[in-house]
C-alpha cells in the first residue's frame, strides 16, 4: 500500500517538476498590430456640369442653365457712357451791340426826349451742330453791361425775348447818367431759354433776341451828335441746362472701354476647345431723347496665345441704331439689343481661341445716318447706360482638352499605415464629355515625385437625335499602389490632376450640348491593406 | 497489484484520448470536500461539522477554442502580441470561450443522521462568449476576403455576470440511502454585468463592384450594470459601498440526486443556477434600432476635416439610444449528469457529462474519471471532452487530511504545469477547511477488488 501511494505521489511531484514556463520567460508585450484589408466605399461624388465647370472657373462667371437647360458661362459687364452735362454743355456767351443816335442836335432850345427802339438777333454758340430750339436752366447767371458815351443822363428797358421768367419774357431796365454806366447780374435758374426764332419770329435755332428800348433826356441847350452812343454787353456765364430740346448733332458720345477678365480659360492647357453658339449682348437703356449708333469694330479678345482677335463681321460693317424716347414720352428709357452671334460676328472664333480677356470698346455717334429722324431732347437726369452680357453655352466640342487643377495634399501622413491600395473608381457619366486622367503628386518644391499614369476614368455618354445623351456611359477603373508607390506618395505636398477632355464624336466635328441636369457621379471605393498599431508607428 | 495496473492503463488512456475541463477533478472529490455541494447538491460530506477556511478557497476555470499561445504568440521580436492572424488559424465555425471565478468566502456543513445542513457565501464571476469564424476572419483580415459576400456576425454572443450569493443548503437521504436529494437556495446579489442580446443578429455585406456595405442590425441591444465604476470618474468613490449592499438582488437554486442503481452503480445529477439575476440598479441599456443600413461613404465634395469623419458617418446610418431601465439575466444553468461505478469502496470509475447553457449552444463536456481513496488521502484522475479542436489532457484531483484541517486541490489539465502556452484551458480549485469527525470517513470498510 505505502508503495502505491509513494508512486502515485511520486507521479505527482514528477508532474510538478515537469513545469516548463520557458515561453513566458522574459517577455514583455509588444505594441498591437493589426495588419487587416478594408474594403470600404470611401464616398460619392456628384458633379452637375454647371458644378464641374464652376470647379474650373476661377469665381469671376457665373455658370448656370441658359436657353433649353443648356449650362452656360456667362460674364457681366457694364459700361458707362458720359453723362448729359458732359455730353452736351452750354457754352457761356457774349452779345455785345452800341446803339448809335443817329441824331444831331445843337443848342437844343428845349428839354428833348431822344427815344430809340432797336432788336437784335445773336446766334448762341453751340458745340459742332448742335441746333438749341430751347432748354430750362438750372443754373448761371447772366451779365449786363451797359456804358453811356452820351453827355446826358439816359434810361433803357432791354426785353430779352430769349429768356423767360414767370412766364414772361425778361425784362431789364436801368438809367445811366452822363457817360454813366449801369451793370447788373441775375441768377439763370429756372429762367427758360427759347432760341428757337429769330426778330420776327421765324424758326431759327440757336438764335438770342434781344430787344432794346432806350431814352436819352437832353436839356435845352444841350447837343447830341450822330456818333454818340450806348454800348450794351449781355453774357451768359457758366449755363446749365435741366432740359434742353433741338437737335444734338453727330458729336460722338463716349464709352468707357472695359477689359473682362477670362480666369475660366486659365485651367486649360492644350487640345480644342470650339464654342458652336456664344453670344454677346450689348443692352442699351437709352434716356436721351436721340437715337445712337453703336461702332462695334474696336470690340476685340486676347487669345491664349496673346494674340489680338478683332471682332469682325456684318455687325462692324455700320453703325447699330440705338433707339431713344420720343418726345411724347420724355421720361421714358428706350432698350435696345444689340447681339453678336455667329450670324454677325466671329464671335464662335473669338471665345474658341480661349481668350484671357474680352475688351469692349466702342464708339458711339448720335443721330446716325442710318437712324431714326427724331426730334432730340436731353435731360440732365437721364443717362444711358450699356449692359454687356457675354453668354457662352455649353455648346462645345472638345478635343484633348487638357484641364489642370491642383490642390493642397494634406493627408500624406496617413499613408504610412496603408501597405498596398486598390483604388476603384465607378463613374456613371450623363454628360456627352469623357475625361482621361493623370493625378501628379508634388513634393514641396513642385517636383513630380509620382505619377498615376493616366487612364480613362470617364467616358462619354452617347448623344442621341434630340442632342441630348441616350442614358449614361458607366467606366470602371483602378489604381493599384504598392507599398513602394505609396512611400514614394508620402512626400507629396501637392496633387495635381491633368484631365483630357474630350466630347462625344468630336472626331467626326460634332459639337454637344452640356445640359444642366446631367450627373457626373464618381463613386470611390478603396480596397487597402493597412497596418495599424497602438504606438502609431 | 492488478487495481494498480488498472489505474496505470488508465492514466495512459487520458494522456492519449481524453482531454477536461468544468471542474470535473474538483467534482469527483465529492463527499469528501464540502464545496463540491456547488456542482452537486446532494453530495453529503463525511465530516460531522465542516467549515471553511475564510477566502482560502478558490477556483478558476478557462476553457476557449484557442490555445495560450494562439491568443498571446510571439512576434519576431519575442515580444508577446495578440495577433487577431494567429488566433484566426484556431478558429471554428463557432467559438467557445468560458470563464469562471469563484471564491468561497464561507461555508459550513453539518451532518445529520440523514443529510446535512449547509451555509454559504461565495463571489463569483461568469464570462461565456461566442463568437463565428466570420467575426474572427474580420477581426484578423478585415472584409477583403468577402469582397461580393456577407460577414454574418449573428453568431456572437456575450455574457458576463459578477455577483455575490448567499445560500442555505440541505441534502437528505431517502430509501436507506440509496436515494440523495439536496437542494440549496440563495439570494443573489448582481455585482456586474455586460450581455449582448441573445437574439442578436448583424450582417456585413460588401458589394463586389463599389465595396458598399449594406449592414443588417436586429436586435441590437447590450445592457450593462455596475460598469460606470470602471469608465466613470465620478462613481469610483462608491464602489465599495455598491459592492456591500445593493439593489440587484434576487433569489436562484440549485437541485442534486444522486441514485444507488445497483451497489456499485450510482446514477447523479444536478441542475446548479436556477434562476435570474434582477438587475435594478446602475443599469445601463444601449440599443440600436432594427435596421438594414446602406454605406455608401461620404460625401466627398464637403469632406471638411477627414479625422474621424468614417466613423462619424457609419455611426450617423444607425438609430440608438440609452436608456436605465431594469433588467434580468440568467444565471447560466449548469448540469452535471454523472454515472459512477465503485470496483472497490475506494476505487470508483466514473462518466459525467457536464453542460454549460448559458448559451444553448455552447457545447457539453464529457469526462471519464478514476478516483482512488487512500489512507488519509484521496486522489482522482479524470479526463474530459468537449470538441475535437482541443487538445488532449488529463487532471487530477487530491483532497487530505492534516489533523483537523483539510486541504484540497483539482485540476482538470494537470499538464497546463508543462508548457502552459500550448493548452486551451486551465481549471484549477484549491481549498481549505476546518473539519470535525474527520476521522469517521478514514474506518468506512475497505473492498477488496478481487472480490467485485
Amino acid at each position: 500500500m505505502k508503495f502505491k501511494s509513494y508512486f502515485l505521489l511520486i507521479l505527482i511531484a514528477l508532474g510538478l517538476n515537469s513545469c516548463n514556463l520557458d515561453y513566458f520567460q522574459d517577455a514583455e508585450f509588444g505594441d498591437f498590430v493589426w495588419d487587416g484589408s478594408l474594403a470600404i466605399p470611401l464616398g460619392e461624388l456628384d458633379y452637375t456640369v454647371t458644378e464641374l465647370f464652376e470647379e474650373l472657373d476661377d469665381g469671376t462667371a457665373v455658370i448656370g442653365p441658359g436657353e433649353d437647360g443648356v449650362v452656360t458661362i456667362v460674364y457681366e459687364e457694364e459700361i458707362d457712357a458720359q453723362s448729359a452735362s458732359d455730353f452736351l454743355e452750354i457754352q457761356d456767351q457774349t452779345f455785345n451791340e452800341e446803339i448809335r443816335s443817329n441824331q444831331t442836335i445843337d443848342n437844343s432850345p428845349i428839354d428833348i426826349t431822344l427815344s430809340i427802339n432797336e432788336t437784335f438777333e445773336f446766334s448762341f454758340t453751340s458745340q459742332g451742330d448742335e441746333r438749341i430750339d430751347s432748354l430750362y436752366f438750372r443754373q448761371g447767371n447772366f451779365n449786363l453791361f451797359v456804358n453811356s458815351n452820351i453827355a446826358h443822363p439816359s434810361n433803357f428797358t432791354l426785353t430779352v425775348r430769349s429768356l423767360i421768367e414767370n412766364n414772361a419774357v425778361l425784362v431789364v431796365q436801368g438809367s445811366t447818367g452822363p457817360f454813366g454806366t449801369f451793370q447788373t447780374e441775375q441768377s439763370m435758374a429756372d429762367l427758360t431759354g427759347l432760341l428757337h426764332q429769330n426778330a420776327n419770329g421765324d424758326p431759327s435755332p440757336n438764335t438770342f433776341v434781344i430787344e432794346v428800348d432806350y431814352e436819352v433826356q437832353i436839356p435845352a441847350g444841350g447837343s447830341i451828335a450822330p456818333s454818340d452812343n450806348v454800348a450794351f454787353e449781355f453774357q451768359l456765364r457758366n449755363a446749365e441746362y435741366s432740359d434742353l430740346f433741338g437737335y444734338v448733332g453727330q458729336q460722338s458720345l463716349e464709352f468707357t472701354a472695359e477689359d473682362i477678365e477670362f480666369g475660366f480659360f486659365d485651367i486649360f492647357s492644350g487640345g480644342d476647345l470650339g464654342f458652336a453658339d456664344p453670344k454677346v449682348d450689348f443692352v442699351f437703356a437709352n434716356g436721351f431723347g436721340f437715337p445712337l449708333g453703336i461702332d462695334y469694330s474696336n470690340v476685340s479678345a486676347t487669345a491664349k496665345s496673346g494674340a489680338t482677335i478683332n471682332l469682325s463681321g456684318s455687325i462692324t460693317d455700320d453703325f447699330q441704331v440705338v433707339n431713344a424716347p420720343l418726345i411724347d414720352g420724355a421720361e421714358d428709357v428706350v432698350e435696345t439689343t444689340h447681339r453678336l452671334d455667329n450670324s454677325n460676328s466671329n464671335i464662335s472664333e473669338i471665345f474658341s481661341s480661349q481668350p484671357s480677356a474680352f475688351r469692349i470698346e466702342v464708339a458711339s455717334m448720335p443721330n446716325p445716318n442710318n437712324g431714326p429722324a427724331q426730334y432730340n431732347f436731353i435731360n440732365e437726369l437721364q443717362e444711358i447706360a450699356a449692359n454687356v452680357v457675354i453668354e457662352i453655352p455649353l455648346d462645345i466640342s472638345m478635343d484633348d482638352l487638357v484641364a489642370n487643377e491642383g490642390f493642397d495634399f494634406k493627408n500624406a501622413e496617413d499613408l504610412d499605415q496603408a501597405k498596398r491600395a486598390l483604388m476603384r473608381v465607378n463613374a456613371t457619366n450623363e454628360m456627352p464629355m469623357g475625361g482621361i486622367l493623370e493625378i501628379q503628386f508634388l513634393d514641396e518644391n513642385g517636383d513630380i515625385i509620382y505619377t498615376i499614369d493616366e487612364r480613362p476614368v470617364f467616358e462619354a455618354a452617347e448623344v442621341g437625335p434630340d442632342g441630348r445623351t441616350i442614358g449614361a456611359a458607366e467606366t470602371v477603373s483602378e489604381v493599384l499602389l504598392e507599398d513602394a508607390d505609396l512611400r514614394q506618395i508620402e512626400g507629396a505636398a501637392r496633387v495635381n490632376i491633368r484631365a483630357r477632355l474630350s466630347s462625344t464624336d468630336v472626331e467626326q466635328g460634332a459639337s454637344v450640348k452640356l445640359f444642366e441636369d446631367y450627373v457626373l457621379n464618381l463613386k470611390v471605393a478603396l480596397q487597402a491593406d493597412v497596418e495599424l498599431t497602438t504606438s502609431g508607428n | 497489484m492488478k487495481r494498480f495496473l488498472l489505474i496505470s492503463l488508465f492514466l495512459l488512456c487520458a494522456f492519449t484520448q481524453v482531454k477536461a475541463q468544468a471542474y470535473f477533478a474538483f467534482y469527483e472529490l465529492r463527499d469528501l470536500v464540502q464545496q463540491t455541494q456547488t456542482v452537486q447538491p446532494a453530495f453529503i460530506p463525511n465530516n460531522s461539522v465542516s467549515v471553511s477556511m475564510p477566502a482560502l478557497n478558490i477556483g478558476t476555470s478557462i476553457q476557449a477554442d484557442f490555445k495560450l499561445e494562439q491568443l498571446l504568440s510571439k512576434d519576431d521580436n519575442g515580444l508577446f502580441v495578440v495577433d487577431f492572424d494567429v488566433l484566426r488559424e484556431s478558429a471554428q465555425r463557432e467559438n467557445y470561450t468560458n470563464f469562471n471565478l469563484t471564491a468561497n468566502l464561507f461555508m459550513l456543513n453539518i451532518k445529520t443522521s440523514a443529510g446535512a445542513f449547509s451555509l454559504f457565501a461565495n463571489s463569483r464571476a461568469n464570462l461565456d462568449l461566442v463568437y463565428g469564424e466570420p467575426l474572427l476572419e474580420f477581426l484578423a483580415n478585415g472584409n477583403s476576403n468577402a469582397i461580393g459576400s456577407s460577414i454574418d456576425l449573428s453568431d456572437t454572443k456575450v455574457l458576463m455576470n459578477t455577483f455575490n450569493e448567499y445560500g442555505l443548503g440541505y441534502a437528505h437521504e431517502f430509501l436507506n440511502k440509496k436515494l440523495t436529494l439536496g437542494a440549496r437556495v440563495k439570494m443573489v446579489q448582481g455585482l456586474f454585468h455586460g450581455s449582448l442580446d441573445d437574439d442578436f443578429q448583424g450582417t456585413l455585406h460588401t458589394r463586389e463592384n463599389d465595396f458598399l456595405w449594406t449592414m443588417n442590425v436586429q436586435n441590437g441591444q447590450v445592457n450593462t450594470a455596475g460598469l460606470d465604476f470602471f469608465f466613470l470618474d465620478s462613481e469610483a468613490d462608491n464602489l465599495t459601498d455598491y459592492v456591500i449592499s445593493n439593489n440587484n438582488t434576487s433569489f436562484a437554486f440549485d437541485f442534486g440526486a444522486k441514485y444507488k442503481i445497483l451497489p456499485f452503480l450510482t446514477v447523479e445529477a444536478s441542475v446548479n443556477d436556477i434562476g435570474n439575476l434582477q438587475w435594478t440598479e446602475k443599469v445601463r441599456n444601449y440599443q440600436t434600432e432594427d435596421a438594414e443600413v446602406t454605406y455608401q461613404g461620404v460625401d466627398l465634395q464637403n469632406i471638411g476635416e477627414a479625422d474621424n469623419i468614417l466613423r462619424d458617418s457609419l455611426l450617423s446610418k444607425f438609430n440608438s439610444n440609452e436608456t436605465e431601465i431594469a433588467f434580468e439575466s440568467p444565471l447560466g444553468m449548469r448540469y452535471y449528469l454523472t454515472l459512477t461505478g465503485n470496483i472497490t469502496p475506494n476505487d470508483r470509475f466514473s462518466f459525467t457529462y457536464f453542460k454549460n447553457s448559458a448559451f444553448e449552444d455552447i457545447p457539453g463536456n464529457y469526462a471519464l474519471s478514476f478516483n482512488h481513496r487512500f489512507e488519509n488521502f484521496v486522489i482522482g484522475a479524470v479526463g474530459s471532452y468537449r470538441r475535437a479542436n482541443t487538445e488532449f489532457n488529463v487532471g487530477a484531483s487530491l483532497a487530505a487530511n492534516i489533523g483537523p484541517f483539510q486541504v484540497y486541490t483539482a485540476l482538470d489539465n494537470i499538464l497546463v504545469m508543462n508548457k502552459p502556452e500550448q493548452y486551451s484551458k486551465f481549471d484549477f480549485k484549491f481549498g481549505l477547511n476546518l473539519m470535525f469527525g474527520y476521522k469517521k470517513w478514514r474506518k468506512d470498510k475497505v473492498v477488496d477488488l478481487d472480490r467485485l
